[in-house]
């Protein structure tokens, strides 16, 4: 059996039925071929590209700086300061210790600097 | 090949095409516009596809169905808004058209993919080989199934001259 020609009419009364009215096509094809009303899908990508770049920059920085942060947080960890005559002892809770004493040579001032790191 | 008469031929077909899957003027033709812009835009910078046709048909067929996804999600803000303005939308104008109503009734009758392959042969006329193209089959299984869905609409446009 044919099928092409099995139902004419009802096709036939479909066509007729979904004809676009001829200003709707007219429309359409001139705004196809001028492409005015839609941005270009390369600028919209551009612009999605630098837009995602950013974010991922902001994102980064964000991180980098609260890192920062929290690991000046938990370097300032608590110390002890016993002075023993002229010289000071640093000591550090994780056992690092400091002794500072007046330079030799600019006694007079009182000046202090760090000799030994231990 | 020309773009321009390309353009012009494929127009009216895919917003025949897009009014037939969802029954709305406006829709139809921004579906039309999203095919044919994406197709002028392949020709410009790559050169015409293979099959225009099945290129634009494959896009159509895919916003057609997001329209009427879209569609299902606004209905109950689209019908308060039409009862707020209180006058008929042109798509509702157009659907009055006592033709097309009865065209659409029968034709959603039918299941969606006999429905489908029926449109992209009957209306956007497109050939068995593009029809499989645009729907991921084979053009055997395309053509029994538009046979297929060609009885199941004849049989209902029977049923309902019957019950008249």
């Amino acid at each position: 059996m044919d099928d092409e020609s099995e139902l004419p009419d009802i096709e036939r009364r479909l066509h007729a039925a979904l004809t676009p009215p001829d200003d709707v096509v007219d429309r359409v094809v001139k705004r196809s071929l001028t492409d005015e009303h839609h941005k270009p899908r390369s600028t919209r990508f551009g612009f999605v590209l630098s837009a995602a770049a950013l974010a991922v920059v902001i994102s980064g920085a964000t991180t980098l700086w609260w890192q920062r942060m929290a690991h000046r947080q938990s370097v300032a960890s608590p110390m002890t300061i016993v002075g023993d005559g002229s010289m000071l002892v640093v000591t550090r809770e994780d056992g690092r210790r400091w002794l500072i004493s007046p330079r030799l040579d600019r006694r007079a001032q009182g000046h202090y600097v760090i000799v030994i790191p231990k | 090949m020309d773009l321009d008469e390309t353009v012009r031929t494929l127009a009216p077909r895919l917003i025949a095409y897009g009014v037939a899957r969802t029954g709305s003027l406006a829709s139809a033709e921004d579906i039309a516009q999203d095919a044919l812009l994406a197709l002028v835009r392949r020709w410009r910078q790559l050169g015409p596809p293979a099959s225009p046709d099945a290129f634009v048909f494959a896009i159509a067929k895919r916003r057609a169905g997001r329209a009427l996804a879209r569609r299902a999600l606004m209905l109950p803000i689209d019908v308060i808004r039409g009862l707020a303005r209180d006058e008929p939308t042109v798509e509702q104008a157009y659907e009055n058209r006592l033709e097309l109503r009865l065209a659409l009734s029968r034709l959603r009758a039918l299941p969606r993919r006999d429905r489908e392959a029926l449109l992209l042969r009957s209306v956007a006329r497109l050939s068995y080989e593009e029809i499989a193209s645009v729907c991921g089959s084979s053009a055997a299984a395309m053509k029994m199934r538009i046979s297929r869905a060609r009885r199941r609409l004849a049989a209902s446009i029977q049923e309902l001259s019957h019950g008249r």
